[in-house]
């Protein structure tokens, strides 16, 4: 269904625009009639001040001719209200004496139905007048400063839009039209493959068994002729069935994600969107909570509930996979939410450190839960052949909530407040509960699966030098600057500039939307020139160096925005070789060691890297300040790429060397 | 097709209007805090320049509570705005020493307890940052309640007709799609000849001797 559901959120979004185009017309009319009279207002209360301090100054003896510092007065009166235009002191004959212009442009002098004009009463022989000029384009300059937010608003609703489709299709229906479409869409190519069957309750059910017959019909006919040239030995009709073999896929079947799979998507997107929502304020919320701890720093003390959220995660994730499967995949998902909910909730109300870590904690543990289930759903509903597009799945649905959580929970908090997104989350979370609930097979298929982690297995997979630099030198570092720069340093940083948190918000989906758009490239890409330890090195190394963009100017954005693209794009390009570098180092290991524990003390060093972000950037941030810090982290993450580099280098000869002897 | 219809069109009706009544509330939204930040702002203005007037009588030695010429600026800076409760000027403690409206002096302000009134207190600092009291002014939150409901009750009406249509053209638009697949599903489930790919495999076994029936 990817090419329908590209073609509906592109339908979605032209008529959601036209929509947005309309009522933004309408309420730039509609703001014009509330907000002038108290614009005129403000410019009579602007003019009377002025007029009164100029009479004060003549009154001490000042000449007219002589009033310095006036324009600059004028100056910054303009600066702090953006909705008047000018400010002029005039002589009779309309000459302006002092002057101050805004510099958006606005209202030019000269027109009188925007000027409030205030004698000030005679001096000498000639009547001198204040007059300040009315924007009356502020209405619309209000209107449009929304249309930032109301665009990510129609994105976003695009997003979920395409994520909640199946909700609200139901599986059959769903898995009926995308079964037509994956048909149709292979067909086309000339793949004439067999497909799994799809549920045939609908038009669409049947219209995907009546293709699946017609291409049965094919390939029964294509194994007949087969059997009819094999038994008359007749090599060149055989040669010819073996290239239409090739050429339409006959006899074959199509791998194709069983559509079961799904089922988890909507829940875990809804739980992760809530989590998401909390990334531009959590650091500003925990420091409004902070009381000073003796002996630490306050940007030590911030990270203290973060570390805890995060460390918990890590701790109970490991043990989650059996729990989930003891539970059953559905129930602990809905646990989870229920948990989310509490903790959100909670959030919204505690009125010190020790409440909020305890109630970050109970959300830790919920999130956790769903995270597990999810994925043991992914591995329940998937065989081997399917595990890559059914994780792909998986972790699409956490990578397009990191895209939509962080801009909405911006806006959100700029118009509700903190504790009402952390309310908004619960709900989300309470949604989740639900969604678990109607779309979760109550019972599935357990796939018979080893422990995900062999306590055994640590000596020799840690002690192997290649995977012991992969995982301590990129796996760790990579999550420490993420959690650092996005989930920490960021936010602090953007609210210490004056920044909205709208625009924290706008400025966390630099990350997710570099990752969402270029992983995939970048993967395949390290595919085709098989140098996965050199993406990962590059990666980290781009990732690091572009920390060093804010020792440009730490007071302005554009460095802060090159500092997470530069991140984004570095760990795009690592991402996914270094995942599949841990399959490729760990086979080199002893045939004794579990790949499943190979990836399980991966995935444990990872979530170990993601407690210590918070740990190692609070430490920093308290002595050495944001730039340094960032500095810091990222020149370390580059210093760790380039030794990684330097091990692989060092080890990969003999290691070649090895398989030559060996073959 | 129309149980098809019936079935996937309100998923995406419950989306388009959900996006259009967010975007009207955001619309709201801005106009109100465009509105009382323009409030605001002209009530410190005007705060600030009783509180420049105090200072500067502080400065010559003249006390807070000696200001006598302060009842009369203030009634003249409160008539200026018919909705203007009162302007104050109150101690440290919180007691009003001064106010435009007469009956208000020597009463205790609570902030809590003055829910009718829309409230911009701002201190007061002598020329040592000590502070010296604060001026309140109080504006009537009826009237302005009253003026943000209306604004609320037009921009949602102004969104009814434009949810409206963005369903109905969405749905359309979405039912459109859906019946291009539909059409294309038919025609390749249904056509038993012609040229699409499995006819012309079809085809091709037939001339290696098969029996193809699709």
């Amino acid at each position: 269904m990817s090419g329908l559901r590209i073609q509906f959120s592109v339908a979605i979004i032209a008529v959601l625009m036209a929509a947005l185009v309309f009522l933004s017309f309408q309420t730039a009319r509609r703001a014009e009639t509330i907000l002038q009279p108290q614009i005129e207002k403000k410019a009579d209360v602007v003019a009377r001040s002025t007029v009164a301090l100029v009479e004060r100054a003549l009154e001490l003896g000042i000449p007219l001719d002589r009033l310095e510092g006036a324009a600059a007065h004028f100056e910054s009166i303009l600066a702090g209200n953006p909705d008047l235009s000018f400010i002029e002191l005039r002589d009779a004959s309309g000459r302006v004496l002092y002057g101050a212009h805004s510099k958006a442009g606005g209202e030019k002098p000269g027109d009188r139905a925007n000027e409030l004009a205030m004698p000030l009463g005679k001096v000498g022989s000639a009547p001198v007048v204040v007059a300040v000029g009315m924007d009356p384009a502020y209405a619309r300059q209000v209107v449009s400063t929304l249309w930032l937010d109301l665009l990510i608003i129609m994105f976003v609703t695009a997003l979920v839009a395409l994520e909640l489709i199946y909700v609200g299709f139901g599986a059959g229906l769903y898995g009926a039209i995308e079964g037509v479409e994956s048909r149709l869409r292979t067909i086309r190519k000339g793949d004439l493959r067999l497909h799994p069957p799809v549920e045939a309750d609908s038009e669409f059910g049947r219209f995907a068994r009546a293709l699946d017959e017609r291409l049965a019909r094919l390939h029964a006919a294509y194994e007949g002729l087969r059997k009819q040239v094999g038994e008359r030995s007749d090599a060149v009709s055989q040669r010819a069935l073996d290239m239409l073999r090739e050429r339409f896929g006959l006899g074959e079947g199509v791998v194709a994600t069983p559509v079961q799979v799904i089922a988890m998507r909507a829940p875990l997107f809804v739980f992760m969107l809530a989590e998401e929502l909390t990334r531009p304020f959590l650091p500003v919320y925990i420091r409004s909570l902070a009381t000073p701890i003796p002996g630490l720093s306050q940007s030590f003390v911030i990270s203290l509930p973060m570390i805890a959220f995060l460390t918990v995660v890590a701790l109970a994730q490991p043990f989650l996979g059996s729990v989930t499967e003891r539970m059953g995949r559905r129930s602990s998902l809905m646990s989870g939410a229920v948990l989310g909910l509490v903790g959100y909730v909670a959030s919204a109300f505690v009125g010190d450190l020790v409440e909020l870590t305890v109630a970050r904690m109970v959300s830790a543990v919920g999130f956790a839960l769903v995270f597990a289930s999810a994925q043991g759903h992914v591995i329940d509903s998937t065989d081997i052949r399917h595990r890559s597009s059914g994780m792909a799945m998986f972790i699409g649905a956490i990578l397009v909530a990191g895209l939509c959580g962080p801009p909405i929970g911006g806006i959100l908090a700029d118009r509700i407040g903190i504790p009402g997104t952390f309310i908004v989350a619960g709900l989300l979370s309470a949604c989740s509960f639900v969604l678990a609930y109607l779309c979760m097979p109550t019972h599935t298929a357990r796939r018979a699966h080893g422990p995900a982690i062999r306590w055994r297995d640590f000596g020799p997979i840690l002690s192997s030098p290649p995977l012991a630099a992969l995982f301590f030198l990129c796996a760790m570092p990579a999550k420490i600057i993420l959690v650092a720069f996005c989930f920490f340093l960021v936010p602090l940083q953007m609210e210490a500039m004056g920044a909205t948190q709208s625009m924290t918000g706008r400025m966390l989906m630099i990350y997710p939307i570099a990752m969402v758009l270029l992983v995939p490239f970048f993967a395949a890409l390290a595919d085709r020139r098989n140098k996965r330890a050199h993406f990962v090195a590059v990666g980290g190394l781009l990732a690091g160096l572009s920390a060093f963009a804010v020792l440009v100017d730490a007071g302005s954005f554009l460095p802060i925005v090159l500092m997470l693209l530069g991140l984004g794009i570095g760990q795009a390009m690592s991402i996914a070789p270094l995942s599949g570098l841990v399959g490729e180092l760990g086979r080199a290991l002893s045939p004794s060691v579990n790949e499943n524990s190979v990836y399980g003390i991966f995935r444990l060093v990872e979530r170990t890297g993601n407690a210590l972000g918070p740990l190692v950037a609070g430490t920093l941030l308290g002595v050495y300040g944001f730039s340094t810090t960032v500095a810091i982290i990222g020149g370390l993450t580059a210093v760790c790429a380039v030794l990684f580099l330097a091990v692989i280098g060092l080890l990969r000869p003999a290691k070649f060397q090895l398989h030559a002897t060996g073959s | 097709m129309f149980r098809l219809a019936l079935r996937t069109l309100p998923v995406f009706a419950v989306i388009i209007g959900f996006a259009v009544f967010l975007a009207a509330y955001m619309n709201f939204s801005g106009v109100r805090s465009a509105y009382l930040d323009l409030i605001r702002s002209r009530m410190a203005m005007i705060a600030e320049g009783i509180g420049g007037d105090i200072t500067a009588a502080e400065s010559l030695g003249i006390g807070l509570a000696e200001q006598a010429t302060l009842p009369r600026l203030l009634s003249m800076q409160a008539s200026t705005d018919p909705r203007m409760l009162s302007i104050d000027v109150a101690a440290e403690d919180g007691k009003v020493l001064f106010s435009s409206d007469v009956g208000r002096v020597g009463m205790q302000d609570d902030a809590g307890t003055d829910a009718g009134a829309f409230r911009l207190q701002q201190r007061i600092v002598n020329d040592f940052d000590a502070p010296v009291g604060s001026v309140i002014l109080r504006l009537d939150r009826t009237a302005m309640d009253a003026e943000i409901d209306a604004l609320r009750f037009e921009i949602l009406r102004g969104a009814v007709p434009a949810a409206v249509a963005a369903v109905l053209a969405g749905c359309l638009l979405c039912l459109g799609l859906l019946t291009l697949l539909h059409r294309r599903a038919r025609h390749t489930a249904e056509a038993s000849s012609g040229d699409d790919p499995i006819s012309r495999a079809a085809e091709e076994m037939r001339g290696l001797g098969g029996e193809v029936r699709l």
